[in-house]
């Protein structure tokens, strides 16, 4: 039987290839996909790397099963650069893993890094690009095309964050706002204060700041200066470790005030942030559908793979190396644009759905070349026209003794 | 005031400039205080006494860390004449040596101290290895401006090879603070400041009163008329590196330990205001350090009052320019003459 | 009249990039003598006061100073061994006080350093206190005795070269190398100059070697003149032998091209 439904897949893969992209060289008999995982391993966003890194490679061992299971032969492996949170390397880092055979890229974490891959190297290639970086810039940027997220961008965060404070300090009630001087945080704090006054709420001040400034003690005084009822963080680790203690300085800051986006969340404080800076504060996520099978299943996962404990957008991870997986099948091919071409058709509203509960029926269905639509572990991806998914979930959490605890979701659109 | 009339010479004219730039200085300086007393009160009446007051506590902590950070780089620039761009790689170092000496099992202090006695070390063997070497070979300003980059480069990629690339703390409580009334200033950045503030009153009366100091700032002089007085120049020199080394091992140390996170890239982060307050001090002058630091460390909190924070580098190097039109030298310094 | 020389220079030679600026030159400087040393422009002169402070290394040939060879010795170790030069352009460490441009120049003390201040400071002081009464009873020499405390940029180009020379007699040398001593100065206060030089070597035996182009000066000052052209000692001996050599008239007047100065 197995080798009957081997040979099936074979051939299946074989008319893909002369139906989609003809002339493409890669073998018939055994598909060798390579996801490359573009890593925050150092420089400001460095919290988020190990967890990006084990998201990935969980998801190569999931699809490398479900292939088995199902008898076909395409074979996942994971090659990882580091993008350092800087634009030139994370371009050097994505030619790296170019090298290295990638047929899709997950990560970076920041819009100017993805802006940078884009340009540099991913658009003309052909490959698809999945970057965490959740600003609205991204939604505009001429792309080709190969652009998707499986992260919402921040107009919704910001209405979740929104949501966030309603629920845990009031309505129309006054907000600080700071943030590290970058796209991410310019364009978030400015759609949070669209959302914040549409509300009937006040904003005392808007403070932001160079990442490269020798002293925030001035910024962390206006910040608490008129006494607001909460303060929106919109920072990286890495500044508010110093941010974070001047806040502390002033002698006026209550942690527990503080709401922070999400490039501030993760499951343990890390220990360059002074505890005081965010004990008892809150912050959003976003977040998956918690109640579900695949949910348990993946954190069930999760945990027997042992390392880094599980933080926030590990699932979107997970799932956008699943997503360029099962289009790899669908297309019976590696070839990064083949691959692009049947992202949509592997998500497709109305199509049979699968979840990672039962990945080897999803490959055997994509291996016919007929649509599917993969649920993922974050949800349902339906990708507007610009690689942008409608997903709309999102986790508010506090930290309590160091540990991130969840508190409740929220929906958004 | 004139030249002395014996003398018709056409020297005439260049000792009368002589005479007004010696004059001059310390008017500059007063001038200077005097403007800032003045903004000062300005800012204190617009925008209230505490904030400004703040502000001004704040404008000293990072002056001072600047300041303290520029005295090796304006000895190393006045004294060799040689444009240091590893110098803030050098406090990259002495913050470095700590975490190993604290991880090899020394206690925090005597860490920091070998810190500074290792980046002292350090800075040494960068003289014996490639700045004597170059100089023997008579290279030009470029090759040593870019020989300087790639050292930089050099210590940066070391550290991050043996440290890696991930933010480090040293562990100190950066959350204290001590409150005066309305203001707070944090417990560390006080201790950062008064060892900042000593630290370059030591050095400026070192260089002032010591014979090693008269004889360094006899070779920044003049190194011909240094020689030919009998002094020994690569001592002079060796010494100049010693004690820029120590100091750089210092600021890291002070800055990593008050700023409380860091990683191998701060030292280049820092440079722009270190070569800022070096230039705007007048080059070679120790007290010149202090005072670039703190006029550059307050404009940039004072501007906080009136502007974003996000402006803050921008208002603090445009004052920096406006300045320089006004008083090329510098504040100490002293009009180059044609000797 | 074979008086014991002091400095004594055999076939130096010292060429820069192709251009020879001393060919093979020889000569001595007697003990105690003033001796001038002339010539063309570009005959090697100032290459030859580099040659022996040690600016310059000879490319062969031999120096000796007071009995010990310095060919190629650190500036700063020939001059610790008595043999001081003053430059064609003054200088002074404009940066500091008269008194400390004097003190610099005093001989290598122990007690400069800060840990001596702090361990032993009357043996300290008393050292600096020895050199300071120098000094002062230098400068009160030199006319200078009212500027001690005024930074020396702020001094007159006269009086720089004053300072100049007090300075180089500040190490106690035994002997000094003056390259142009007149130069810039006006004729009064060169003629000043020239006396406290020939004072000195009545006090304290010290011997002077000047470069100078007014003749008139060397032939009224000099005990005995070396006459150098295109890199070579072309004559040697006193004024009046000097004034009756062919060979001198000849270099002055009818010589080839000068070559660069170096």
């Amino acid at each position: 039987m197995s080798w009957r439904i081997e040979r099936l897949g074979g051939w299946a893969a074989v008319s893909a290839i002369a139906f989609v992209v003809s002339g493409h060289g890669a073998s018939a008999e055994s598909l060798d996909l390579k996801i490359g995982a573009l890593l925050e391993a150092s420089g400001p966003l460095s919290e988020i790397g190990p967890p990006a890194e084990k998201a990935t490679n969980l998801a190569a061992e999931v699809a490398n099963k479900a292939a088995k299971d199902a008898g076909a032969t395409i074979k996942v492996g994971v090659v990882t650069a580091d993008a350092q949170g800087d634009p030139q390397a994370a371009l050097s880092a994505a030619r790296t893993l170019v090298d290295k055979g990638a047929s899709c890229i997950l990560g970076p974490g920041t819009t100017p890094e993805s802006i940078s891959v884009l340009n540099g190297i991913t658009m003309q290639r052909k490959i698809t690009l999945w970057p965490l970086a959740s600003s609205t810039r991204l939604r505009t940027v001429k792309d080709d095309g190969t652009i998707y997220r499986t992260v919402a961008a921040d107009d919704l965060q910001s209405k979740a964050l929104v949501q966030a404070i309603e629920n845990h300090v009031g309505k129309g009630k006054s907000v600080a706002i700071v943030f590290r001087n970058e796209p991410y945080g310019d364009a978030l704090s400015k759609s949070f204060t669209t959302d914040w006054k549409a509300t009937g709420g006040t904003i005392t001040t808007t403070v932001s700041f160079d990442p490269q400034q020798q002293s925030f003690d001035s910024e962390a005084g206006q910040v608490v200066a008129d006494n607001p009822d909460a303060y929106v963080v919109i920072d990286y680790p890495e500044t508010y470790a110093k941010f974070g203690a001047a806040l502390v300085r002033t002698g006026k800051f209550d942690a527990k005030k503080v709401f922070v986006a999400d490039a501030l969340s993760f499951a343990n404080v890390p220990e360059n942030i002074p505890a005081e800076a965010l004990e008892g504060a809150y912050g959003v996520a976003g977040g998956s559908p918690t109640g579900t099978e695949t949910y348990k299943l993946f954190n069930k996962l999760w945990d027997e793979a042992g390392g880094v404990a599980n933080a926030s957008y590990t699932a979107n991870t997970f799932d956008a190396g699943i997503l360029c997986f099962l289009a790899a099948v669908q297309a019976g091919s590696t070839e990064p644009g083949a691959i692009r071409d049947k992202i949509r058709s592997v998500t497709q509203d109305g199509a049979p759905q699968f979840t990672i509960a039962n990945l080897s029926e999803a490959v055997k269905a994509a291996e016919t070349g007929k649509p599917i639509d993969y649920v993922g572990v974050s949800g349902l991806f339906r990708f507007k026209d610009n690689g942008d998914p409608s997903t709309s979930l999102y986790d508010v959490f506090q930290y309590k003794g160091g540990k991130q605890v969840k508190v409740e979701q929220v929906n958004v659109k | 005031m004139s030249a002395t009339p014996t003398v018709r010479a056409s020297a005439a004219e260049d000792d009368a400039s002589a005479v007004r730039s010696r004059l001059a200085s310390p008017s500059r300086l007063t001038v200077l205080v005097a403007v800032m007393a003045v903004v000062f009160c300005l800012l204190a009446a617009l925008f209230g006494l505490v904030p400004t007051a703040q502000a001004t506590i704040n404008g000293f902590v990072a002056g001072s860390y600047t300041g303290l950070g520029a005295i090796g780089l304006t000895l190393v620039l006045g004294i060799l004449k040689l444009v240091n761009f590893a110098h803030g790689d050098l406090l990259v170092a002495g913050a470095y040596f700590t975490i190993l000496f604290a991880w090899l099992g020394l206690p925090l202090p005597l860490a920091m101290l070998g810190a500074m006695v290792a980046t002292a070390a350090l800075a040494l063997v960068t003289e014996k290895i490639v700045w004597q070497p170059l100089r023997q070979a008579k290279a030009g300003t470029l090759q040593l401006f870019l020989s300087a980059i790639g050292l930089g480069l050099v210590i940066r990629f070391s550290v991050q090879f043996f440290a890696g690339s991930q933010v480090r703390t040293l562990g100190a409580n950066v959350v204290d603070s001590i409150a005066l009334g309305p203001l707070r200033l944090g417990t560390l950045q006080a201790v950062a400041l008064l060892v900042g503030l000593a630290a370059m009153l030591l050095v400026g009366l070192a260089l002032r009163f010591t014979g090693i100091g008269k004889e360094m700032r006899a070779f920044a002089d003049n190194r011909a008329l240094a020689e030919v007085s009998g002094i020994d120049t690569q001592h002079v020199i060796n010494m100049t590196w010693i004690v820029s080394g120590f100091l750089a091992g210092l600021a890291g140390i002070l800055y990593a330990t008050a700023i409380g996170s860091f990683n191998p890239n701060f030292g280049l982060t820092l440079l722009l205001s270190l070569f800022a307050a070096t230039v705007l001090g007048g080059i070679g002058n120790a007290y010149g350090a202090l005072v670039g630091g703190l006029v550059i460390g307050l404009s940039q909190e004072w501007s906080t009052l009136m502007f974003n924070a996000r402006w803050k580098p921008a208002v603090g190097f445009a004052l920096l320019i406006l300045m320089l039109l006004f008083m090329p030298q510098g504040i100490f310094g002293r009009k180059k003459r044609g000797s | 009249m074979t008086a014991e020389p002091i400095l004594e220079v055999a076939n130096a030679v010292k060429s820069f990039d192709g251009l020879t600026a001393v060919a093979g030159a020889s000569f001595t400087v007697e003990k105690g003598s003033i001796t001038a040393l002339i010539g063309p422009n570009g005959a090697g002169k100032t290459t030859m006061f580099d040659l022996l402070s040690g600016f310059a290394k000879p490319d062969s040939g031999a120096i000796r100073f007071a009995g010990q060879p310095i060919t190629g010795k650190a500036p700063h170790r020939i001059a610790r061994l008595g043999l001081v030069r003053t430059f064609q352009l003054t200088r002074v460490l404009a940066g500091m006080s008269v008194i400390d441009n004097m003190l610099l120049a005093a001989p290598r003390q122990p007690g400069q350093h800060l840990y001596s201040l702090l361990t032993a400071p009357r043996h300290a002081n008393a050292a600096e206190d020895k050199a300071r009464d120098a000094a002062l009873s230098l400068l009160e020499t030199f006319g200078l005795r009212s500027k001690a405390a005024d930074y020396a940029g702020a001094l007159s180009g006269g009086q720089r070269k004053l300072l100049e020379i007090a300075r180089a007699l500040m190490t106690e040398p035994s002997m000094v190398l003056l390259d142009e001593p007149m130069a810039g100065v006006n004729p009064t206060l060169g003629h000043t100059i020239l006396d406290h030089i020939a004072s000195l070597r009545q006090s304290n035996g010290t011997s002077f070697l000047f470069v100078e182009h007014d003749m008139d000066v060397v032939m009224n000052r000099a005990d005995r003149i070396v006459v150098m052209a295109q890199g070579r000692v072309i004559s040697m001996g006193t004024p009046e032998q000097i004034r009756a050599d062919a060979a001198v008239i000849e270099a002055y007047l009818g010589g080839p091209a000068p070559e660069a100065k170096p």
